[in-house]
């Protein structure tokens, strides 16, 4: 890499008005520190409160409960986190690498919330609630409704697969004030 | 053992909790978001049972919170559940206020949704 | 490969860009403390996995902070918001490189080149010199604090430091620094 190089990375990102971009190791600690960074900009940048909370809230279910698989591999750990204007909304994206098993119950369970309609949303997220019990992951399908609730919009994603072993997926969701 | 008390402070991602009979405070608030939240609320599940034993005279639980994930949301449909529960066992005098802040109508959704899940007294209290 | 890609835009084409390109991070964003912070630890979790001897890792590490030093005193004018500060930490079989990158006023380029020009022409005695010189003169003003850290960061990575300014608009360019350290 050269500076001429990394100026076509950072072009990249600027052209497509990303105002906040990371590639890195996903933790706690780096989910609150982008919050905190992300809330800075888009208060400079003078985002109504409601908007706020549906991007920080996309920001930490995915994180948490999304893009979280036991990975074996360290150089495949990184995930990439993106948010961007276009017009009068606001682009997230929340993506890394993952195991081709866990990609699929993933996109099944997506592909399942992004059917039902915004009237159910609601009554299925109280009905699986209750159902739930901690420690036993099942918060996928409660976060992804969750998500949807709050975002009011279908949860995208962009699916690329690498090998036999593992695909790239990456959330998107698109707020508008 | 003394159940009478339960004191954590609020950081980043976890609410602050002051249990304190004494004081007739039961305060959760905040911003919930840990990645563990069973770790983090055991304690709190502790001193409910303890307290749950006994209730005394009139309890007023408070929820003052910013922002919690879905794994807090469970949490607090457990605690709820426990308080509903200490009601209808013990007939214990037990109400829950839900506070939340005006320009937050997220806050307020979810406090009337979970009043109309649960069977104790429970007020919604803007600030 | 298979692609199921919506058309809108791609994320997989950054990733793997950054990926193939071995970027250990990227940030392009404000920096505050808390970001700093929290760009440190991850590039010392990076490191850690990393296969070259301590030394190394101490100087991309000490290099960094130095960069972001000069990120965080440069990264508010006024004018120009268009283009947000940016680090990147990356290596290849040799080197590991750190690039930061901030909008400079067009005012102030002949100034940073000749600093740079002068530190990469300078040998490990000649940056001696010049670093206790700089320091004794210790001018209290932006330009002056990053003249400093050029010296430092020449004499940390024993390696010419690389630049370029790349033209925002009239009055602005991005300038990005790059700062080789050899694997050893």
């Amino acid at each position: 890499m050269n500076t001429d190089s990394t100026k076509k990375i950072y072009d990249k990102m600027v052209n497509q008005k990303f105002v906040v971009s990371l590639m890195g190791n996903f933790d706690q600690d780096l989910l609150l520190s982008l919050i905190n960074i992300t809330e800075n900009k888009l208060s400079g940048m003078d985002v109504h409160d409601s908007l706020k909370r549906k991007i920080f809230h996309f920001m930490v279910e995915c994180s948490q409960n999304l893009l979280k698989s036991d990975k074996e591999s360290d150089v495949l750990s990184d995930n990439i986190f993106l948010i961007g204007q276009e017009g009068e909304s606001y682009n997230v994206h929340l993506g890394g690498i993952l195991p081709k098993a866990t990609v699929q119950n993933l996109i099944e369970t997506v592909e399942e919330v992004n059917t039902l309609k915004r009237s159910d949303l609601r009554k299925s997220y109280y009905d699986r609630l209750f159902v739930t019990k901690l420690g036993s992951d099942n918060l996928l399908l409660l976060s992804m409704l969750s998500i949807a609730r709050k975002t009011g919009q279908n949860i995208d994603y962009e699916l690329i697969e690498l090998d036999e072993v593992n695909s790239f997926l990456s959330f998107k969701t698109s707020i508008t004030h | 053992m003394s159940t009478l008390q339960l004191q954590i402070s609020g950081t980043e991602d976890t609410p602050n909790i002051t249990f304190n009979e004494q004081e007739k405070e039961f305060l959760i608030s905040g911003r919930s978001l840990p990645e563990d939240v069973s770790t983090f609320y055991k304690p709190v599940f502790e001193w409910l049972s303890g307290f749950g034993q006994n209730p005394v005279g009139k309890t007023t639980f408070k929820f003052k919170l910013e922002y919690f994930n879905t794994a807090s949301s469970k949490i607090i449909l457990d605690i709820l559940m426990k308080l509903e529960d200490m009601v209808q066992s013990s007939q214990a005098e037990i109400a829950v206020e839900w506070h939340y802040s005006e320009s937050d109508d997220d806050m307020l959704e979810a406090g009337d949704e979970y009043k109309e899940l649960v069977e104790v007294p429970f007020d919604l209290v803007a600030y | 490969m298979n692609v199921l890609v919506k058309p809108s835009l791609n994320v997989f084409d950054l990733y793997t860009t950054m990926f193939s390109n071995r970027v250990l991070l990227i940030y392009q964003g404000l920096f505050d403390q808390q970001m700093i912070k929290t760009v440190l630890s991850m590039t010392e979790m990076k490191l850690v996995k990393e296969n070259v001897n301590e030394n190394v890792k101490k100087k991309v590490f000490n290099i960094m902070m130095e960069g972001l030093q000069n990120i965080c005193k440069h990264q508010f004018l006024k004018e120009e918001t268009s283009h947000n500060p940016m680090l990147l930490i990356s290596r290849d079989d040799n080197h590991h490189h750190i690039f930061t990158g901030n909008t400079i006023h067009n005012s102030k380029i002949e100034l940073v080149s000749s600093k740079i020009e002068q530190v990469n022409g300078l040998d490990k005695d000649g940056l001696k010199e010049l670093y206790k010189k700089a320091r004794l003169n210790s001018v209290i003003s932006e330009v002056g604090g990053a003249g400093l850290g050029f010296i430092d960061m020449a004499r940390k990575s024993e390696n010419p430091l690389e630049y370029r300014f790349f033209p925002i608009n009239e009055n602005y360019s991005f300038f990005i620094l790059q700062v080789k350290i050899s694997n050893q």
